[in-house]
């Protein structure tokens, strides 16, 4: 794998608390990696290390082919973009554009064709000769990426770009920042705490949780096989639906005993894997919960509708558990009315109780 | 607007009066309170347009009979003291000698701190950053005879050098604290942008942060020049027979002990050594208010 950045054994920390651990990925050339995770997981503190904005404690960061592990910001072949924009304020977009140049002491006429390409690429034409401040939070973070895309880098850093941006505009830009990615083919390296933006913009996303990686993969494995609990829990909205129970092997197959009742687990290959009396958790996404108006091998109370126009989440109570089931178009039952339910057990997870990790078959 | 009105619609409901008698008591208290400040302005002005006759009837609020305006010249060029006769314009050459290039250095020197301390995180730097707030906190008397000691082993006792470093060292811990401050509501995004940009120590400080700083820099600057234009004891001490300050020299004239006393040149020197830092507060207000709330508003 012809790999554009490459962090080997990384650890980083402040003080004594250490932040990131003995961490490793490998990120191809061209691929668009997503760091997911909540607040305080050590996603911007990897991405600025992979900067060179902090020091890492141990390990090595390999940027296009070359140790960049003491290397300098500018030296790192590098551009980012912050979730403040962080824009010079005393100057125009167009200095802002050419700042990086001209420290680097690039001919005049070399920095003009490099930003009125960024220009060109961004639809910043018009607002070239103006302020930082007489730009809206959209044009500003365009402004940002430009001030990446002058700089003719492999590697494209982003710390939460969108976070400041309303909800429409963070949809606009969302699609503007994918096609500028077919577009350049660049490596980038995209931190975001909102799983839309990792599911939608990501090859592969991190799903990260104290310094460590939870898990690495495409966006449907990451959605359908969850490695643990807490990806499971972490990626879908509404969340991911889990029922606690103990595993029994009994004449008609795999079962899930849930507070004296007994869920048939025949499609789920991992369950047979498990010994009886293992206690596990059954994960099933709304989408997997299928409403019937007539039959249903399980009944359940209905809670709350949340009708969301092109589909519609309903909030079941089924032995005590609340579900939420979520299906397309509109539902025609009221709260409290009884309705029968199935679930397809084919896509869902089946995790160990204790451990969190997922059953595997095989 | 024009639409509710054509409605027939209008706010209904009672109205706050607007004079209230708490309201006139506050009024009258604000205007006692500023009486109070501008009295002695206001017979300043008047004594020192009076001629000596009118004085000595001692109708100190009357306005004078004639304007005068040969006490101001007296004061500016030829007012003694002792047997010296050269008014206050040797000394208001002199302090402008000493507080211009003083201001400035202690400026320039203090965002530097301030930026280096904010930005670079040196080992250590918060030790640095304590120390330097905590010896500023020192009285600055303290110091006098050791800083004598050493201006002169260097050769710079009494010399306009001299007098420039003192005020320059005594300035440093107050500016650099306020420029520290300042910096530290700049998000630290700004400066990692800069330094992803390629831009050094350096060029962040002069091309970033430095053209970012215009409110902090007129506000130290009107600080550091009232301070140091209003400074005695330090220019007393300091600055050497050639150098003397306004200040001192108007000290000189007015404390005379021989012959008469000249209340209205007097009052015309007073009034002309107050000017400068007079002007400037008036001609920048509007940016000292700014700078002072930079910090806590964003944007």
């Amino acid at each position: 794998m012809n790999a554009a950045v490459s962090i080997r054994d990384v650890d980083i920390a402040y003080g004594a608390m250490k932040i990131v651990s003995d961490l490793d990925l490998e990120i191809a050339s061209g691929e668009f990696i997503v760091l997911l995770g909540p607040s305080g997981c050590g996603k911007s503190t990897l991405l600025n290390a992979i900067a060179g904005l902090t020091e890492i404690a141990d390990g090595e960061i390999w940027i296009s082919g070359r140790n960049a592990t003491w290397a300098e910001p500018k030296d790192r072949g590098i551009g980012m973009v912050f979730q403040s924009y962080a824009l010079y304020p005393r100057m125009t977009v167009e200095k802002n554009l050419s700042f990086g140049l001209r420290v680097a002491g690039l001919p005049k006429d070399e920095i003009e064709t490099r930003v009125s390409r960024a220009a060109d690429v961004l639809q910043l034409g018009p607002l070239l000769k103006r302020r930082p401040s007489d730009l809206s939070g959209g044009q500003r973070q365009r402004v940002a990426i430009g001030r990446a895309l002058v700089r003719d880098v492999d590697v494209f850093l982003f710390d939460e770009p969108l976070s400041n941006l309303d909800a429409k505009l963070r949809a606009e830009l969302r699609v503007e920042i994918k096609r500028l990615h077919q577009r350049l083919g660049n490596t980038m390296i995209y931190v975001t705490h909102d799983q839309v933006e990792a599911m939608t913009l990501a090859d592969r996303i991190a799903v990260m949780r104290d310094g460590v990686i939870q898990q690495l993969g495409t966006p449907a494995e990451i959605y359908h096989q969850p490695a643990n609990l807490f990806v499971a829990g972490f990626i879908g909205s509404p969340p991911m639906n889990f029922i606690q129970g103990v595993l029994r092997h009994d004449a008609s197959g795999p079962n899930l005993e849930v507070g004296g009742k007994r869920l048939p687990l025949d499609g789920i290959a991992a369950a047979s894997m498990g010994s009886d009396g293992r206690s596990v958790v059954l994960g099933v996404r709304p989408e997997q919960l299928t409403l019937r108006t007539e039959g249903g091998s399980l009944t359940a109370t209905v809670n709350v509708v949340e009708p969301m126009g092109a589909d519609t989440v309903v909030w079941l109570n089924w032995n005590g558990l609340g579900l939420g089931a979520r299906l397309v178009g509109d539902f025609a039952g009221k709260a409290s009315e009884s309705i029968g339910f199935d679930l397809d057990l084919s896509r869902a997870s089946l995790f160990d109780a204790e451990t969190g990790e997922r059953l595997r078959a095989g | 607007m024009s639409l509710v009105a054509a409605a027939g619609i209008n706010p209904h409901g009672p109205k706050p009066q607007r004079l209230t008698l708490p309201r006139i008591g506050l009024y009258l208290f604000l205007a006692c309170a500023a009486a109070f400040f501008l009295l002695p302005a206001y017979v300043m002005v008047l004594t020192s347009l009076k001629s000596m006759d009118e004085i000595r009837q001692a109708h100190i609020f009357a306005l004078p009979a004639a304007l005068d305006f040969s006490a101001w010249a007296t004061a500016w060029g030829n007012a003694c003291a002792g047997n010296e006769c050269q008014g206050v314009a040797f000394g208001f050459w002199n302090s402008v000698k000493i507080a211009v290039p003083s201001t400035i250095i202690s400026v320039l020197f203090g965002a530097f701190n301030g930026y280096a301390l904010s930005f670079w995180r040196a080992p250590g730097s918060k030790l640095l950053f304590g120390t330097i707030v905590l010896l500023g906190f020192i009285p600055l008397q303290v110091f006098l005879y050791p800083m004598v000691r050493l201006l002169a082993t260097v050769g710079l006792f009494a010399t306009l050098p001299g007098i420039v470093i003192v005020h320059v060292v005594f300035s440093v811990p107050l500016v650099t604290l306020l420029f520290r401050n300042y910096y530290a509501s700049i998000p630290i995004e700004l400066f990692k942008a800069a330094r992803v940009d390629g831009a050094g120590f350096w060029r962040v400080f002069t091309s970033i942060m430095l053209p970012m700083s215009t409110p902090m820099l007129v506000v130290a600057s009107l600080m550091q020049l009232t301070g140091i234009w209003n400074d005695f004891l330090l220019g007393l001490v300091f600055a050497g027979r050639d150098n003397l300050p306004m200040t001192v020299q108007l000290n000189n004239i007015v404390n005379t002990t021989m012959g008469e006393r000249f209340y209205n040149v007097n009052m015309a020197a007073t009034i002309l050594t107050a000017a400068v830092p007079l002007i400037a507060y008036f001609v920048s207000g509007r940016w000292f208010v700014r700078g002072i709330t930079a910090g806590s508003v964003k944007g």
